[in-house]
């Protein structure tokens, strides 16, 4: 069995993996990686099964000791990692030896990095999930989010061959990004004025921005005496507007039905630009074509 | 009835927009059936009170096919009295807005309890929280808006309205709703395979202790 050791924990480190789809009746939300792309591809590259647990750290990342040989690779935000003092490549498979100290420090471009260990994860899940619920996560997977001397238990698993990803391919994670947009079951209800200005103007992520939810601070006009909605469903990526006019843009943690009115949907596919976004950032929708 | 696409990977179904309990209850009569219907690709729904989100994964079937595949399902007329289970909560009426409620309703607060107990609700949908049901049709005289600062922190078992519904908080957590009394039931349990007490479509009858 692999141990791993938390040294420090960085801003906020959790485990996640594809969370708890079938319980959103219950009004459980949804949970798992944010920017689920970068979580996938760090599984691929020390090859575990999708939804394997992996590390999300939050803008900046903790420092950890393998205490065992180890495969890792770590994705997502760049940052400029060391293993025992010295660069470690991002984006390919790493062999770690015994005592290995992990730093995976500030991110300078990006949100959020993702560590993937390679091994069967021995962690407590609720729901089917280890990803921490934004409720009761301390009783609920008291694993999930990392404390300092907290020790990971993985079990190791024969290694892999080394994979890596071409440096041109790693993503890049820019100040101002675009995201594609479908149209939301409201659209309709609102002014032209207020459409226009949702696709033209760009949006800055406020500082209350996290996993539930990234909250803009510009706003819709007309927007204050829109009609409420009686309470159905939202999901990652519903764009809901409540009567001050400042869009949120739900995301992996948010909960599963609202009133606000939902004036577009984020598509799939565009969700990990949004989680890499960070405080500060600035969106601009497109209409989906 | 609409059927219209919700984005890339979801479908929402619409029926007229007001709070209903016979609405309701086709709104679950479809989700069971679309459940039990086991479509591929169909990964999760979430009724509320008036509308059914089904959520799905376009690699596995297309929003067309799926439109179709629902609207072909024979779905069963529901009735309302014999849908789910009925369960009753014992509550303790001594919460902290129960003045400010009654001010608001002008109500005096034995009225406020008198109107509030004893009388089926139904379980139109959980949401706001894990496990948080939102109850109705509530008495128009009980009907008073949330409180206009939320509390950091409302206890696990209280009892609230807000608008034109009654609720209960399944574990601490912030809130804005009014709280008027407080269950000792465990509406949420962390340590049950199957923690939640209430399924949507099931009645509640609060009993004041």
């Amino acid at each position: 069995m692999l141990e791993v050791e938390i040294i420090s924990t960085g801003l906020f480190d959790t485990l996640q993996d594809e969370g708890r789809p079938g319980y959103q009746s219950q009004g459980v939300p949804l949970g798992g990686a944010m920017d689920r792309q970068s979580a996938a591809l760090a599984n691929q590259l020390v090859g575990n099964p999708l939804g394997t647990p992996v590390v999300e750290s939050t803008l900046l990342g903790p420092r950890l000791r393998f205490l065992g040989p180890a495969q890792i690779a770590l994705t997502g935000a760049l940052v400029r990692p060391t293993l025992n003092g010295h660069p470690m490549p991002r984006y390919t498979t790493v062999n770690v030896s015994p005592e290995a100290i992990l730093n995976i420090g500030s991110m300078k471009q990006g949100c959020r990095t993702y560590l993937a260990i390679r091994g069967d994860w021995r962690v407590q899940k609720w729901l089917g999930s280890c990803s921490p619920p934004p409720y009761q996560s301390e009783v609920l997977t008291p694993d999930s989010q990392l404390q300092p001397g907290q020790l990971l238990k993985i079990q190791n698993t024969p290694n892999i061959e080394i994979r890596q990803f071409p440096p041109q391919d790693h993503p890049i994670f820019p100040k101002i990004c675009e995201v594609r947009v479908f149209p939301g079951p409201e659209w309709g209800a609102f002014s032209d004025s207020a459409r226009q200005s949702f696709l033209t103007q760009p949006f800055t992520l406020s500082k209350d921005s996290n996993r539930m939810g990234l909250r803009l601070k510009e706003q819709l006009p007309e927007a204050e005496h829109l009609p409420g909605l009686l309470s159905s469903a939202v999901l990652p990526g519903t764009v809901q507007v409540p009567p001050s006019g400042q869009p949120i843009i739900l995301m992996a943690d948010a909960q599963t039905t609202g009133g606000y009115l939902r004036i577009a949907q984020v598509s799939t596919n565009d969700l990990p630009i949004l989680a890499q976004c960070r405080p500060g950032d600035q969106v601009q929708f497109r209409l989906h074509v | 009835m609409t059927l219209q696409p919700f984005g890339d990977r979801a479908l929402l179904i619409n029926w007229e927009q007001r709070i209903d309990p016979e609405l309701n209850a086709k709104v679950h009569a479809w989700q069971q059936a679309i459940e039990q219907a086991a479509i591929k690709g169909v990964e999760y729904s979430i009724p509320a009170y008036c509308s059914l989100t089904v959520v799905f994964n376009p690699m596995q079937i297309a929003f067309d096919t799926l439109a179709e595949k629902i609207q072909a399902l024979k779905i069963p007329e529901p009735s309302t009295r014999h849908a789910g289970r009925t369960l009753e909560i014992p509550v303790d009426y001594n919460g902290a807005d129960l003045p400010e409620v009654a001010q608001r309703t002008g109500l005096s607060e034995p009225e406020l309890i008198s109107l509030h107990s004893n009388r089926p609700y139904r379980v139109y949908l959980i949401g706001f929280l894990p496990g948080f049901p939102y109850l109705g049709p509530l008495p128009e005289a009980l009907h008073c808006p949330r409180k206009q600062t939320p509390r950091q922190s409302v206890p696990a078992g209280a009892v609230g309205l807000a608008g034109a519904q009654t609720g209960i908080y399944p574990f601490e957590a912030p809130g804005g709703w009014q709280i008027i009394g407080q269950t000792s039931l465990k509406v949420f349990d962390a340590e049950s395979e199957d923690p939640f007490l209430l399924r949507p479509g099931d009645t509640v009858i609060f009993k004041p202790v």
